[in-house]
């Protein structure tokens, strides 16, 4: 399918064995749509975070099939499959996102000098400025606020002009006001920088900054909407519960 | 705690099996050591008892001074018939003992790998010290017996002719018996030829003599009641001894030889387990600092810290009695490596069933043990200041000690203190040689410990300069690489100074050793004045005297001087020395004297009752030229005046005399070196091949050439220095294995950095390489540290040793092949951690729950 970017189909992931088997996904199809921003909600244990893996080649479905640009993942060895994610996919944790040796600026630029790219373009001198962190380039993730932290892994994650950035929790350790901040640059990312993004979050008022929201229970899709606000997400959410 | 602790050694198992090794390597070569050396002790304790059997008494030459090499001088036959006339006496017979070479099937002779040519006499009944497995005892001129250890490797049955030479020329003989000597077929690679009595004291020139009287008495008689009365008969030159003194004499000079042995092997054990400890320091303070809050969460719930201190030491105990108990299991087998080492280097020793003693395990487990538990101590410590609140925290930042401060300072004091006890124990003027080593060796390990502990603070910098060359070639990977390698400079720094330690001492070997060939080749070409010199096979043991006058009817030769060796004392001096016989009349011909007082016209005007002394000897004995001096061999005494000093201390170290002082003082009849000056016009090879020709019925002599007597003693010190290698080895095996230690706890401690690189695109080689590439970082900075330690120590020993001619040289090729070899000890440590690490799941990197 040519118009999106990520498409999964009857996806399935089994874990264990016979009687002792859990089903974290269960049959799970969906698209996802250039330069759009989807989140991923649900409770504990609905399946939202294997999903993500799923989805970005981190971890292989038991059935089912998963294209990413184009590439159908299922056939691609772990070479390959690096490299799809080092090219096509960008990646924004909820912690630990940076290399703590390196430097923010050289944290950006992490996955062009992976893929041994040129920064031809001055994208990573871009982002610094996008990011706000030009002043700070030279700090190491240690000296680095929490926040500042998660912007550097933003940035990072639009370096290499990726077809999807997965963001994990990207806001899961930080206070509301910090948290604003990265879902605003997320948001931009679509906008300015035609990105698609798909977040997995389970708080409602990160999801309502996006486009599309798919909500997961027990593996399964059970609601997929656009256009909600933070109340009608939290509605949803309680009527999983 | 107890629990708790037994407990996280069980969770821990790669990091305990490791530091287990680190333990039971230094642990088995202490076991191997002792193993060994007992075992070749308890073998030839084994050979002598059984040498005296069915004798009570043993009557042979007294010797005044005990040397290597001199037999004691023959006693008159006419002994046996006194001795005979004794009531007391059942029985007395007389023994040869002297050298015969065997000539094997291929016309060589038989290698004996540096042990002894044994020639001896069959004695009758009561005197058993030889038996025969298959065969009988020889009779006449024409018939030997054989051990049946030599006759089974060289393929001699019963009835074939054996070629043997002795003091005469080789002939063949009659094989009619294979003989033991006690219950062993043979002696570790000696080889054992049995006359009958009147045979051998023609072939030996020893008519109407006899090296040794056994003696039985008749029943009722004490062995010391016997010695008694066999005493009183004896002329003042003669001594009797029982059978049990005999065998304890000749075990004697054996555990002499051999406590130099184990007290070599024991060094290169110490480094092993000094490298260990290091490995053992290293991998505890890595897992008190991963455990931190596993421990300030005892703490939280009320663990003292004596608790905690005790659980971790609990801990360092199990592991070093683990790791002892094995080492000692596996240094019975690394004593049957050793000595297989030995025989691949031409020291065969004989051995029989492996000797564990008490007194090796006791050591094996103390040194283990406490080692392991003074590794630990210091992380131990450093576990009881974890806080209770640091459970609390997300990360724990490394505290820094109190002391840290100081460190610097400690250091410099440590490295001065070493370095000066080195200098001065190898530079001092007189003193104790044995304290002085022992003060330079502690000074060794004072300095090692200081620059372990000054180390980390230029990790940093010169991780940058080894990992330059890496990082242009790599970029990020290098440079992660280097940034990893200087997170923790304190565990970088121990795990290089732990192949600082056994590469330190490869490049003072080595750079030694080369000082010593060039030393050798140019001693050969400053004193040799002859082009040819004949010697044994095997370099050192002494030649038949007819070799001289054979050599000097060969055409071509211009001159030909033999020289004799054995040890003597000088009245009033510490110390043996080295005594030889010279031949004034031809000596000066082959032999450029380095006159320090006098010229060759001592020489001429030396006389017999002259003496010339080698400078050291002089210095030592505080005579001049026109001092007598009472000079004390093994078989008497004799005095002689000075009548020259000259330098040399290698090839005539000590005393040199005239053949009739030289025969007063020693029974040596067999010459040391046989040593040639060919014609002006003559061809050297020529003449070469006409002496091997004239000698021809000497196997055991060898001629050579000036260049081919360099290239064997350059061989001899490249052997030596072999063994000094692969005695090393096992120091960088444990250095290596601290790599892993380290790059495996490290890789674990950054579990989730390496899952976020594989997320972000790094692909599992850049992951190898990544920890590749730290390995080696490591391995090179521990290489440059014992790089320049290694030539401080040869540069001061080469200072001590000025005076033997050794100079020092900067080995280039050497030092780029140790860096080579670094990097390939970098690059096979990192295989299992590299491994591990680019096998890691990413999911469970960077999954929080």
């Amino acid at each position: 399918m040519a118009s999106s970017v990520v498409a999964g189909r009857d996806l399935t992931k089994r874990y264990g064995e016979g009687d002792a088997a859990v089903n974290a996904l269960r049959g799970v199809s969906l698209d996802i749509a250039p330069a759009t921003f989807t989140a991923i909600m649900g409770p504990s244990g609905s399946g939202k975070s294997t999903l993500m893996h799923v989805l970005a080649g981190l971890d292989r479905p038991t059935e089912g099939s998963v294209e990413i640009a184009g590439t159908e993942i299922g056939t691609l060895d772990d070479g390959d499959l690096t490299r799809l994610r080092r090219d096509k996919i960008g990646f924004v944790f909820q912690a630990f996102n940076l290399v703590p040796v390196l430097t923010a600026e050289e944290n950006i630029r992490l996955p062009l000098t992976l893929a041994g790219r040129d920064d031809a373009g001055g994208r990573v001198e871009r982002l610094l400025e996008a990011v706000a962190l030009a002043d700070r380039r030279t700090h190491r993730p240690a000296e680095l606020s929490g926040g500042q932290q998660q912007r550097v892994a933003v940035a990072r994650a639009l370096a290499s002009e990726p077809a999807v950035i997965f963001a994990d929790e990207p806001t899961g350790n930080l206070d509301s006001a910090t948290s604003a901040e990265i879902l605003g640059l997320l948001r931009r990312a679509v906008d300015e920088f035609g990105q698609a993004v798909v977040m997995v979050t389970h708080e409602a008022t990160a999801a309502a900054i996006a486009d599309r929201v798919i909500f997961l229970d027990d593996g399964q899709v059970v609601a997929d909407d656009s256009g909600l606000d933070a109340e009608q997400i939290l509605d949803r959410m309680k009527a999983l519960a | 705690m107890t629990r708790l602790a037994l407990r996280g050694l069980a969770a821990r198992k790669l990091r305990t099996s490791l530091t287990i090794v680190a333990v039971l390597l230094g642990v088995t070569m202490i076991a191997g050591t002792f193993v060994l050396t007992d075992t070749i002790q308890k073998a030839f304790d084994e050979i002598f008892s059984a040498s005296t059997k069915g004798a009570d008494v043993v009557v042979s030459g007294r010797t005044q001074v005990e040397t290597e090499f001199s037999m004691p001088r023959p006693l008159d036959q006419t002994v046996l018939d006194d001795i005979k006339s004794l009531p007391e006496v059942a029985q007395v017979a007389g023994q040869i003992n002297d050298v015969a070479a065997v000539v094997g099937k291929d016309g060589k002779i038989v290698s004996t790998g540096g042990a002894p040519t044994i020639a001896a006499t069959y004695m009758p009944k009561p005197f058993a010290p030889i038996g025969f497995t298959e065969g009988r005892a020889p009779r006449g001129e024409g018939e030997i017996a054989l051990d049946a250890a030599t006759a089974d490797k060289e393929g001699f049955e019963l009835g074939d002719e054996v070629t043997v030479a002795t003091t005469a020329p080789k002939r063949p003989f009659k094989l009619v018996g294979l003989a033991t000597i006690g219950q062993s077929t043979g002696l570790g690679g000696a080889t054992f030829v049995v006359f009958d009595l009147v045979t051998a004291q023609a072939l030996f020139d020893k008519r109407g003599k006899v090296d040794f009287a056994f003696v039985a008495a008749r029943p009722g008689t004490t062995q010391t009641a016997l010695q008694r009365k066999v005493a009183a008969l004896l002329p003042p030159t003669a001594q009797v001894r029982t059978a049990a003194q005999e065998a304890d004499k000749l075990g004697d000079d054996i555990r002499e030889g051999l406590s130099f042995l184990t007290t070599g092997l024991l060094a290169f054990a110490f480094i092993a387990v000094l490298v260990g400890a290091f490995l053992i320091f290293n991998t505890f303070s890595i897992t008190v600092a991963q455990r931190s809050r596993e421990l300030a969460l005892l703490r939280t719930l009320g663990a003292s810290r004596r608790q905690v201190l005790n659980s971790v030491l609990l801990e360092a105990l199990t592991i070093g009695l683990l790791g002892s108990i094995l080492g000692i299991v596996a240094g019975l087998g690394f004593a049957k490596a050793i000595n297989a080492l030995f025989k691949a280097l031409g020291i065969d020793l004989p051995t029989t069933s492996l000797v564990l003693e008490s007194r090796t395990i006791i050591i094996c487990l103390l040194v283990g043990t406490l080692v392991t538990l003074a590794g630990a101590l210091a992380p131990a410590l450093r576990a009881t200041r974890v806080a209770p609140v640091e459970a609390l925290r997300e990360a724990t930042a490394p505290t820094r000690g109190r002391w840290a401060r100081l460190t610097p300072w400690l250091a410099g004091g440590l490295i001065l203190l070493g370095a000066g006890l080195v200098i001065a124990g190898l530079l001092a003027e007189g003193g104790d040689t044995e304290t002085k080593l022992l003060g330079a060796a502690g000074g060794a390990v004072i300095l090692i410990l200081g620059i372990a502990l000054i180390s980390p603070r230029f990790v940093g910098p010169a991780a940058r300069i080894v990992a330059a060359p890496i990082e242009r070639s790599t970029k990020l990977v290098g440079r992660l690489a280097r940034e990893n390698s200087t997170r923790h400079p304190g565990r970088t720094a121990v795990t290089s100074a732990a192949l600082m330690v056994g590469l330190a001492l490869v490049v003072f070997v080595t750079v030694f050793a080369n000082g010593l060939r060039a030393s050798i080749e140019d001693l050969i070409d400053r004193t040799l004045a002859g082009n040819i010199a004949v010697l044994h096979d095997d370099g050192f043991s002494p030649i038949p005297a007819a070799i001289g006058p054979a050599v000097a009817k060969v055409d071509g030769v211009e001159a030909v001087s033999a020289f004799r060796d054995t040890q003597a004392r000088i009245k009033g001096v510490d110390g043996k020395f080295f005594t030889h016989a010279i031949e004034p009349s031809t000596v000066g011909a082959v032999y450029n004297f380095d006159w320090e007082d006098g010229s060759d016209e001592a020489l001429r005007s030396l006389g017999d009752d002259g003496v010339l002394l080698e400078e050291n000897t002089a210095t030592k004995g505080k005579v001049e030229v026109g001092d007598r001096v009472d000079v004390t061999g093994p078989s008497g005494s004799v005095e002689l005046t000075v009548r020259g000093i000259y330098k040399d201390d290698a090839l005539l170290e000590g005393i040199s005399m005239t053949a009739a002082g030289f025969d007063r003082i020693v029974d040596q009849k067999r010459v040391s070196s046989v040593l040639v000056k060919t014609d002006g016009g003559a061809s050297v090879p020529a003449v070469q091949k006409r002496v091997s020709q004239a000698i021809s019925g000497f196997p055991e002599a060898r001629a050579r050439s000036q260049e081919e007597l360099k290239e064997e003693n350059a061989d001899q010190v490249n052997q030596i220095l072999g063994l000094f290698y692969a005695l090393l080895a096992m120091s960088v095996i444990i250095s290596a294995f601290g790599i892993v230690n380290t790059l495996t706890l490290s890789i674990f401690e950054r579990t989730r950095e390496l899952g976020l690189l594989r997320a972000v695109g790094m692909t599992r080689r850049d992951v190898r390489r990544m920890v590749r590439y730290e390995s080696v970082i490591t391995a090179l900075f521990g290489a440059l540290l014992g790089l320049l330690l290694g030539l401080f120590f040869a540069f001061v020993v080469i200072q001590a040793l000025e005076g033997e001619g050794i100079t020092f040289s900067l080995p280039i090729g050497q030092i780029v092949s140790l860096m080579v070899f670094a990097i390939v000890v970098g690059i096979v440590a990192a295989i299992f951690p590299a491994r591990r690490a680019s096998r890691l799941d990413v999911l469970r990197a960077i999954s929080y729950e």
